[in-house]
């Protein structure tokens, strides 16, 4: 199985130095969470908003770009593509699970990022001296367990979603309804702190949360180690839960698809 | 033991029809109608390691359905399918590992990386091991004249390169089973040649089982021995391609040309004239009464240059064709077709 | 004339396409009202905990949004299916076969497809304003309505020469389709007052990607607080930028004849 990944992932660093372009692009659309900095910079000028200064604005969204781009997914689009195309058939006749190759793009994907947005964050570190982390190697090796739970929901339901596409039609519609309420939800409009408190109680334990804000929030310092022993938890439950599903829909939907072929 | 068994095969599909124009898009978005297509309709057949079978028929006919089915892509709606003693939709990595399908159509190589990565990918998924992969590599690099090609961008290769770099990731694995869905389709008539000697080869250097649908009946008569014909899902004949020749067409194309205008003689008189045209003719012949009648012509016509010929294999089939369409009108079955074969 | 008759030509089998999909169809519909009613609770989040963004009241806000959904709608409906068809022609190499007809091609591509469902947005975009006008007591006056309109129909214009001018990128840039996405990125600014950014942002969203001009100068003119003068500025800098945009066209298409392979 390494041996397929490696081989796996050459090939597909290979085409994300190939798309280089285009994948920097897709880096700077992520542009949301500066658009909202900006907002609560100037509405919390003349104060602090819900016990989140200027400064504390500007140190979680700086934070939740970086998560943001880190824990990106795109495979639905791929996924569906393939489907509905039938270009699907040639990766089923292979004597590998079709996941593997696009859990292998990504991985590359990540590693582009990665060595673009280092320089950013030495740059935000260098232009923003007052922002501030509780950022001890505890914290720091929490958010990256964190993270790559975070990926892994992404990825998870995005590709449940594009399983559905050996049903339906509507995927990529229903994926983008899951993507507002985790704009939402997941804390880039506004950090969940800042909902109505019975909102909040809800969000906390929804997978919005642990696919965007959770990560920011382990090292933000605003959570007890209690809290963030719970979130482990329900992180855990979330991922175990998709996966649980994926499983369950592929093996569907490769019958459905085995019934009518394409 | 046969490498490919198939026993009282059928897959039927659902489809939904419309009518056209906007009344029509109007109603089938209120309410859907489906019928069924019975894409294969009981096929039986067995195919022992080493044969190259030609599988021949019309757009729609169940041929693509078939191999789907064999290499497990599709599973039946009924009957039996075994390929190496597997049931193929299970799609064990053991099955997988000894068969390939080549669509003509479709394909694995990714376009914007030099054919050569996506070789090194499959050599991984497939567990070749790596002299094995270097060996087989050389192998199908000598025979289909690789070279130059591996190191370039897929997207920069023409058809016929491309389809040879196609076939070579389908075979890195040296499957036992090949099944080849129009693989000479688009290409130039010299590559035509080149794939077909490739598919030869291959069968005699390794020894595989090869099953290949064609709508070019040169790769058929060139490669194989036996055919099936399958029209409208049904299977219309197994066997070998001559003798179907002689039992569908028993006649022979007599060729004439002239030397001079002819003196009031019938050409109607020795045979059925399928074509006139100033000097020249075409006439059937009854295969055993061919020599006689030919043997006539030269001595009561002015005759320049002559030709014995078998008919043509496409009008071979396209009878069969038409005799098994007279069956169904009589049957009064409706005309309907697999979207994809 | 014969354009408007073109179009509706387009336009009548755009439609019957979508027809064919009746999920597309019903999706289409409801995520227009989704994404608004999304917009519209997005800013209630601001709302809990201040009374005013920058200036503007809540249902000052609302009115921005509304203008949002509205450009979206413009966007979604008739720029955004063009865009994709053409990058794809490039690809593929049809895209000679719009040069050889008998039209501007400049017309025929970045007209020709229509998403009739998107058109919600446009639909409910400016139910929103109406009813945000209703909630402030505010009727404008006649001379507003006119800077109004002018200033909708300058945004109309500024955004569909920006599209032209990504379009007219495909010509070089097969690769980077995703270009519209940037502008999409963007254009997310625009879901706000612009009046609420600060100093260099501020300046980028009304002069370098004039998202100003689109969502919040148009309110600004029903709220009375846009002058003739600015609505001048807009409308030139609209005609201004869609002639830039038709000289970029067509310089796209010089170098795209004659590097065609």
């Amino acid at each position: 199985m390494i041996r397929k990944y490696l081989a796996l992932l050459r090939r597909s660093i290979g085409l994300t130095l190939e798309y280089r372009a285009g994948v920097l692009i897709w880096m700077l659309v992520n542009i949301m969470p500066l658009v909202m900095l900006a907002v609560w910079y100037s509405l919390s000028e003349d104060g602090p908003i819900g016990g989140y200064s200027q400064n504390d604005f500007v140190s979680y969204y700086l934070l939740m770009t970086w998560v943001r781009q880190m824990t990106n997914a795109w495979v639905i689009w791929e996924l569906e593509y393939e489907i509905r195309h039938g270009d699907l058939s040639v990766k089923l006749l292979h004597p590998l699970n079709p996941i593997h190759e696009y859990i292998a793009a990504h991985l590359a994907d990540k590693v582009f990022r990665f060595v673009v947005m280092l320089p950013l964050v030495l740059l935000a570190w260098w232009l923003f001296p007052t922002i501030h982390y509780e950022a001890t190697p505890i914290t720091l090796t929490l958010m990256t367990v964190a993270m790559i739970a975070a990926w892994l929901i992404r990825f998870l339901v995005q590709y449940c979603f594009g399983i559905l596409a050996f049903w339906i039609s509507a995927s990529i519609t229903l994926n983008e309804i899951w993507f507002a309420a985790s704009m939402l939800l997941g804390g880039i409009v506004a950090p969940i702190d800042l909902f109505p408190v019975p909102i909040q109680a809800v969000a906390n334990y929804l997978p919005f949360r642990f696919m965007l804000s959770f990560p920011v929030e382990v090292v933000l310092g605003r959570l007890s180690s209690t809290e963030i022993g719970i979130g482990f938890a329900i992180m855990l439950f979330w991922v175990v839960f998709f996966v649980v599903l994926y499983r369950w829909l592929w093996a569907k939907g490769v019958r459905q698809f085995s019934a009518f072929g394409a | 033991m046969p490498h490919i068994l198939v026993d009282h095969l059928r897959k039927y599909y659902q489809v939904h029809q419309k009518e056209p124009g906007l009344a029509g898009s109007l109603k089938s978005f209120i309410r859907r109608k489906y019928h069924d297509v019975k894409a294969v309709d009981d096929i039986s057949f067995s195919i022992e390691p080493g044969e190259i079978v030609g599988f021949l028929g019309p757009n729609g006919a169940g041929k693509t359905t078939t191999l789907k089915v064999l290499s497990g892509l599709l599973y039946p709606t009924a009957g039996v399918a075994r390929v190496l003693g597997f049931t193929p939709s299970e799609r064990r990595a053991a099955f997988l590992r000894q068969i390939t399908l080549v669509m003509g159509q479709k394909q694995q190589l990714n376009w914007d990386l030099p054919a050569m990565e996506t070789f090194i990918v499959n050599a991984a998924i497939y567990e070749i091991p790596d002299d094995q992969f270097k060996q087989t590599l050389a192998d199908l690099a000598e025979l289909l004249e690789l070279g130059p090609l591996l190191k370039k961008q897929v997207r920069k290769l023409s058809l016929g390169e491309r389809m040879k770099c196609e076939l070579a990731a389908a075979l890195l694995h040296r499957p036992k089973v090949l099944f080849l869905d129009e693989p000479t389709i688009g290409l130039d008539v010299t590559m035509q040649t080149k794939i077909r000697q490739f598919v030869a080869e291959y069968n005699e250097r390794y020894g595989a089982t090869i099953i290949l649908t064609s709508h070019y009946m040169a790769d058929v008569t060139a490669l194989c021995k036996r055919v099936i014909v399958i029209d409208h899902g049904k299977l219309l004949y197994d066997g070998d391609l001559h003798a179907l020749a002689e039992k569908i067409a028993p006649h022979k194309l007599i060729r004439v040309e002239f030397s001079q205008a002819l003196n009031g003689q019938r050409l109607e008189d020795y045979g059925e004239v399928v074509k006139r045209r100033g000097q020249r003719a075409e006439l059937l012949v009854p295969r055993d009464a061919t020599s006689d009648v030919a043997a006539r012509m030269l001595a009561q016509l002015p005759i320049a240059d002559v030709t014995i010929e078998e008919p043509p294999i496409e009008e071979v089939i396209t009878r069969v064709f038409e005799q098994a369409a007279q069956v169904r009108a009589e049957r009064g079955e409706g005309e309907e077709e697999a979207e994809d074969e | 004339m014969r354009y408007l008759k073109l179009l509706g030509i387009f336009y009548k089998y755009s439609f019957l396409k979508e027809l064919e999909y009746r999920v597309n169809f019903l999706s289409n519909a409801f995520m227009s009202v989704f994404w608004m009613v999304w917009g519209i609770v997005s800013v209630s989040i601001f709302f809990l905990h201040r009374d005013r963004m920058g200036d503007w009241t809540f249902p000052e806000v609302l009115m921005v949004v509304g203008l949002f959904t509205f450009f979206n709608g413009v966007m979604e409906s008739l720029l955004r299916p063009n865009v994709g068809a053409v990058i794809e022609q490039i690809r593929d190499g049809t895209f000679d076969f719009v040069l050889t007809k008998p039209v501007n091609a400049q017309f025929i591509s970045s007209l020709r497809n229509i998403i009739v469902w998107r058109l919600v947005d446009v639909i409910i975009g400016i139910g929103l304003i109406v009813y945000a006008l209703g909630q402030l007591h505010v009727t404008p006056t006649t001379g507003q309505i006119l800077f109004f309109i002018g200033m909708l129909v300058s945004g109309i214009i500024i955004v569909y020469a920006i599209w032209l001018m990504m379009v007219s990128l495909a010509f070089w840039f097969v690769k980077i389709d995703n270009i519209t996405e940037l502008f999409y990125a963007f254009y997310e600014a625009g879901r706000y007052p612009i009046t609420i950014y600060r100093g260099l942002v501020r300046v980028l969203l009304t002069y370098v990607v004039p998202i100003a001009f689109v969502t919040t100068f148009p309110a600004s003119a029903l709220l009375g607080r846009l002058d003739q003068n600015t609505t001048v500025v807009g409308l030139g800098f609209a005609i201004g930028l869609f002639v830039l945009s038709n000289r970029f066209w067509n310089f796209a298409l010089r170098y795209y004849s004659s590097a065609s392979s």
